[in-house]
């Protein structure tokens, strides 16, 4: 007798653990859209045998890198209630800047400081006309878009941009290709590396450092953030300047692994970069949203492309799916979400 | 837990945070230090995979991929039928891909996913020049036949092209456009792409063309972009702002029907000599009702239809891999029925 009801206590509190834990699962933010990307991972894994070959989703983070790193700055800014349309301009313009530099005799190593600088100036201007002039953020960065384009285009004369040691006299070139072709031990690609280091950052940045509690207070209420004493203006200004030197990183990525760069560059991006940011569950009302949620969006976009691929879908239908699939990926998080409450 | 070891117990989860971000950057530091030239190129001789020569030999179906660059424009279709006819006639899997608008990295995760399907065999069209180059070159150390179409991949280990001599496509139209203008005026040229490595070696071929004759003014190029609205903006705006023009060369299937709507429009026809590129269905309209002087075809068709074939005939028969021109063809007045009549009759030009 004594010994069931041991049992009997022994089963409940395993009951009751098991249920904590998953009550603690659907309290996390991101369960939502990790469950999306569950479903999405293993329903491509059926369909294609190539999908789960290591090599196919090694490639699929180095393909998604670049967005992700832009997504971790447009989080920021996106949490902070604001927008930036103009990353895909000064994804190009640092790009093409550096390229510039590299083939009229600048050391390699320069190219790059003032390509991060010109990424974090144009995130600065942005920060200051969106703050200070008080311009919504949406029109200073849609002209910070065009201002950024029609910059690197008058500055390459529309031609493509190539570094090779035909056109670059830098020793340092083959490191500097190394940056972004290269692979560790082989098979981890480096802008993959880049990818983690950014994200960890962001990650530190904003879920454990003063600023992140900051920018979540001034998305969330920025009247309230403003009486409590956050410099609201300040915390929004270097939301943009990391977005800006983020977009610098990923452009002289892409320098570094195409080795070239060309006048349609970062056309388009900037949709991306903010479909990434929102699926992975960050609120365009301000004052939600996670750096983790933002790499499980990009990723979501980029085994829906690879898979489809893999699959052999037509483009255009690869077009329509991605749409259905994004909706449903959104719908999926809002849903648990609401079970959470 | 008190509030005072939460915060302490936050601080070094954050110091563990940042630690752990400081060894991974000391990690990229180090490799990238000892990075020395490795420039891999393909050796002399390209090697077919031993899985693609085995599936030959056991018969089983081939899988071709041809990534176009542009697969949203109406070209584009031309292609896709060559490339399924030649996949009816050989009892090939081929298809067309490709992004839906021109994007290097969008092309380059194509291309990277399609190696790593292992397919037997891949044509691509070069959105950019040298940007596919090193995906291309992975693509042929993988053993698989890799060939360019339409827009060839210069300075890339690519095995053939098959396509037209986009220099010399230039050239002609040049030539032609001198035939109904005479040796005097004042040009235009339109492009969808300008800076696109097609664009380019078209406009070249324009330039050289007209450089022969020292009282043709070249007034510039204009990119018009492929979105309709804003190309025909474009070309309206041009031709506002250049009254004078007595000439228009359109170097793509985009601008040039485009162009001769814009002509067509404004009662133009006459008063500007047009001539473009590719047999779109408004161009061959155009050049019946004279908006449009002529049009030269790259033959879209045979440039979807030549690599699916060659690759097939490369791995079944050991057929050397060769490059082949697909021409160019010039429709103008004395032609156009004829052309009108293929249309009509689903032909595929253009």
């Amino acid at each position: 007798m004594n010994d069931q009801i041991i049992i009997d206590k022994a089963k409940s509190f395993e009951m009751v653990a098991k249920r904590k834990f998953t009550f603690r699962f659907f309290k996390i933010k991101e369960t939502g859209i990790f469950v999306a990307f569950i479903l999405l991972f293993a329903a491509l894994s059926l369909a294609s045998p190539y999908f789960i070959k290591v090599e196919n989703l090694l490639n699929v983070v180095r393909q998604i890198s670049l967005t992700g790193i832009m997504a971790v700055g447009m989080t920021l800014v996106i949490v902070s209630r604001e927008i930036d349309l103009s990353v895909g301009g000064i994804y190009g313009l640092c790009a093409v800047s550096a390229g510039l530099l590299m083939t009229n005799g600048v050391p390699v190593w320069a190219a790059i400081v003032i390509a991060l600088i010109v990424g974090i100036f144009i995130g600065f201007l942005n920060g200051i006309l969106v703050t200070y002039v008080r311009i919504p953020a949406l029109i200073v960065t849609l002209g910070m878009l065009n201002v950024t384009r029609g910059t690197y285009l008058l500055l390459s004369n529309g031609l493509s941009v190539y570094i090779s040691s035909k056109t670059v006299t830098d020793p340092n070139l083959d490191k500097f290709i190394y940056l972004g072709q290269g692979k560790i031990f082989g098979i981890i690609p480096m802008m993959m590396i880049f990818l983690v280091i950014v994200m960890i950052s962001g990650y530190a940045l904003y879920g454990k450092s003063s600023y992140g509690f900051h920018i979540r207070a001034v998305g969330g209420n920025e009247r309230a953030a403003r009486a409590s004493g956050i410099n609201v203006f300040r915390v929004k200004i270097l939301a943009f300047i990391i977005t800006g030197f983020l977009c610098a990183i990923a452009g002289l990525l892409n320098l570094s692994f195409l080795s070239s760069v060309q006048g349609i560059i970062g056309s388009g991006l900037e949709l991306e970069v903010i479909a990434a940011t929102i699926l992975g569950g960050t609120s365009l009302a301000g004052g939600e949203g996670t750096i983790i949620g933002t790499l499980i969006g990009a990723l979501i976009m980029g085994i829906l492309r690879n898979g489809l691929i893999l699959i052999g879908v037509s483009p255009f239908w690869q077009t329509l799916m991605i749409g259905v699939i994004i909706i449903g990926a959104v719908a999926t998080d809002m849903w648990l979400k609401r079970k959470q409450v | 837990m008190n509030f005072k070891e939460k915060e302490v117990n936050k601080m070094s989860r954050f110091r563990k945070l940042i630690f752990s971000l400081a060894v991974i950057a000391a990690l990229v530091v180090f490799m990238v230090s000892f990075v020395e030239c490795q420039t891999k190129s393909t050796e002399a001789g390209f090697k077919l995979a031993d899985k693609i020569a085995e599936r030959a030999k056991k018969g089983e179906q081939l899988v071709i991929r041809v990534v176009y660059h542009n697969t949203g424009i109406a070209f584009a279709m031309l292609i896709k039928r060559g490339v399924e006819a030649a996949a009816r006639e050989f009892g090939v899997d081929a298809q067309m891909t490709g992004p839906v608008e021109p994007s290097v990295e969008q092309q380059v995760a194509i291309i990277e996913t399609l190696i790593v399907k292992e397919v037997d065999g891949l044509a691509i069209s070069n959105v950019s020049a040298e940007a596919l180059n090193p995906v291309i070159e992975r693509a042929l150390d993988a053993g698989i036949p890799t060939v360019s179409f339409n827009s060839d991949a210069s300075g890339s280990k690519r095995l053939a092209f098959y396509g037209q001599d986009l220099v010399q496509s230039g050239k002609t139209e040049a030539d032609i456009l001198v035939e109904y203008m005479g040796t005097k005026g004042k040009v235009l040229i339109f492009s969808c792409d300008a800076a696109a490595a097609w664009s380019k070696d078209r406009e070249t071929g324009v330039r050289d063309g007209l450089g022969k004759y020292p009282d043709i003014e070249i007034v510039g190029i204009v990119n018009t972009g492929v979105e309709e609205q804003a190309c025909y903006a474009a070309i309206e705006n041009a031709l506002l702002a250049n009254k004078d023009i007595t000439g228009i060369a359109a170097l793509d299937a985009v601008t040039t029907p485009a162009v001769g709507r814009y002509i067509l429009r404004n009662n133009l026809a006459g008063k500007i000599i047009h001539i473009g590129h590719d047999l779109m269905p408004e161009t061959l309209e155009n050049i019946k009702k004279g908006a449009t002087n002529a049009s030269l075809s790259q033959d879209p068709y045979k440039q979807g239809y030549l690599p699916v074939k060659a690759i097939f005939e490369y791995i079944t028969k050991g057929v050397a891999l060769e490059s082949g021109d697909t021409g160019v063809l010039r429709v103008d007045e004395k032609n156009i029925d004829e052309y009108l009549q293929k249309l009509e009759k689903g032909e595929p030009i253009g």
